[in-house]
């Protein structure tokens, strides 16, 4: 059990530095925009830096839950050990790691499109800019992608269920008809 | 298949679904680069090129994962059905929800169409009339099909692909073969 949770605590950080050295490069490459560039860029510029922002303020308490409350947050992802059911113990940690990593790269993802909308409507303040529509599917999927994705974060306990008791399913079934070709097999 | 062969297999199909899905990205540049033929030859080439690598890495991708892993060894044990069933719905489904989540505002485009299909039907029956939405050129259109068709992977992989991970299955655990952990 140990192992695992020192799996998902390398895994959870890896994948938050990765993100975070994304955003940064991002936020860097916007900073000639920001200074030298015209009003447009400058939209661009100010969503780079925002998103920057966003997402050191989030990766700063990531790295301090996963840091301080490391214990707690990888038994809450690794789960409790059944014993009963030692074949298939391992199945919700690992539907729960996967969630997790996905919500990280999601959330990642969601700032990104925050900074961008905010970055089109800094855009669409100039008169100079000719282009004032903003798609409504934008802000609608916005909406959608930040719940989602902090569901996703918390472990997604219902998809989690779901993929474990369809799992075992499979697995059963797939037994069945094993055993079904096998007797087949034998005759 | 041993715990390794399991491994392996996975790496190679999770890369296999995000090259697949990266090769779409070149089939939707090969028809919005413009008139010339040069560039669209190319991208499609490409996209033949990774489509061709993403079907070896996730349908026949043996030969590969013993280059990778060398000859199996008889000693270990082979890995159970539970962690190989498992492995591949964890692994797809992990694909599945990036996939997905990238993709949701084409599932709001496809759900709000849903909504107004009907109207849309009864005006091309009754009043003769065509939306102008229809009248898009040819390379959105290429660009809707191939978001939807993200998209339904998507929901293929987050469901678990049990198809794929049926075929698979019986594949590696032909009738003959023990299941031990």
């Amino acid at each position: 059990m140990n192992d695992l949770r020192k799996l998902a605590r390398i895994i959870l950080v890896g994948l938050g530095i990765y993100v975070l050295i994304t955003h940064a490069i991002g936020a860097i490459a916007a900073l000639p925009y920001l200074f030298f560039g015209g009003s447009p860029l400058r939209g661009y510029a100010v969503g780079q830096l925002v998103s920057f922002a966003l997402f050191a303020v989030c990766s700063g308490l990531v790295v301090y839950a996963l840091i301080w409350k490391a214990d707690f947050l990888s038994a809450k992802i690794t789960g409790i050990y059944e014993s009963d059911q030692a074949e298939v113990w391992w199945l919700p940690f690992a539907f729960r790691l996967a969630s997790v990593c996905a919500g990280i790269l999601l959330l990642s993802w969601s700032i990104s499109a925050l900074t961008s909308i905010i970055a089109t409507y800094v855009q669409m303040a100039d008169p100079r800019f000719v282009n004032r529509s903003m798609p409504w599917q934008r802000l609608v999927g916005w909406i959608i992608q930040l719940p989602l994705a902090i569901y996703l974060l918390c472990g997604a306990p219902h998809f989690v269920r779901w993929q474990v008791r369809k799992t075992i399913e499979q697995c059963k079934r797939f037994e069945e008809e094993k055993n079904v070709s096998q007797e087949e097999a034998a005759r | 298949m041993t715990r390794m062969y399991l491994m392996a297999r996975l790496a190679l199909t999770v890369l296999g679904v995000f090259i697949f899905i990266e090769s779409m990205r070149y089939l939707q540049l090969a028809w919005s680069v413009g008139d010339k033929w040069g560039p669209p030859v190319c991208f499609l080439g490409i996209f033949l090129l990774l489509s061709a690598l993403a079907c070896r890495m996730l349908f026949w991708s043996d030969a590969w994962v013993e280059r990778m892993m060398g000859p199996c060894d008889e000693d270990m044990p082979p890995v159970s059905c539970v962690r190989a069933v498992g492995g591949f719905r964890v692994a797809l489904g992990f694909c599945g929800l990036l996939i997905l989540s990238g993709r949701i505002e084409i599932l709001i485009r496809a759900a709000a169409f849903i909504v107004v299909a009907p109207k849309i039907i009864v005006n091309m029956i009754v009043y003769k009339y065509v939306d102008e939405v229809f009248y898009m050129p040819g390379r959105s259109w290429l660009r809707l099909i191939v978001d939807l068709a993200k998209a339904a992977l998507g929901i293929y992989l987050v469901l678990g692909a049990p198809r794929f991970v049926r075929w698979q299955m019986s594949k590696f655990y032909a009738p003959a073969s023990e299941d031990q952990e």
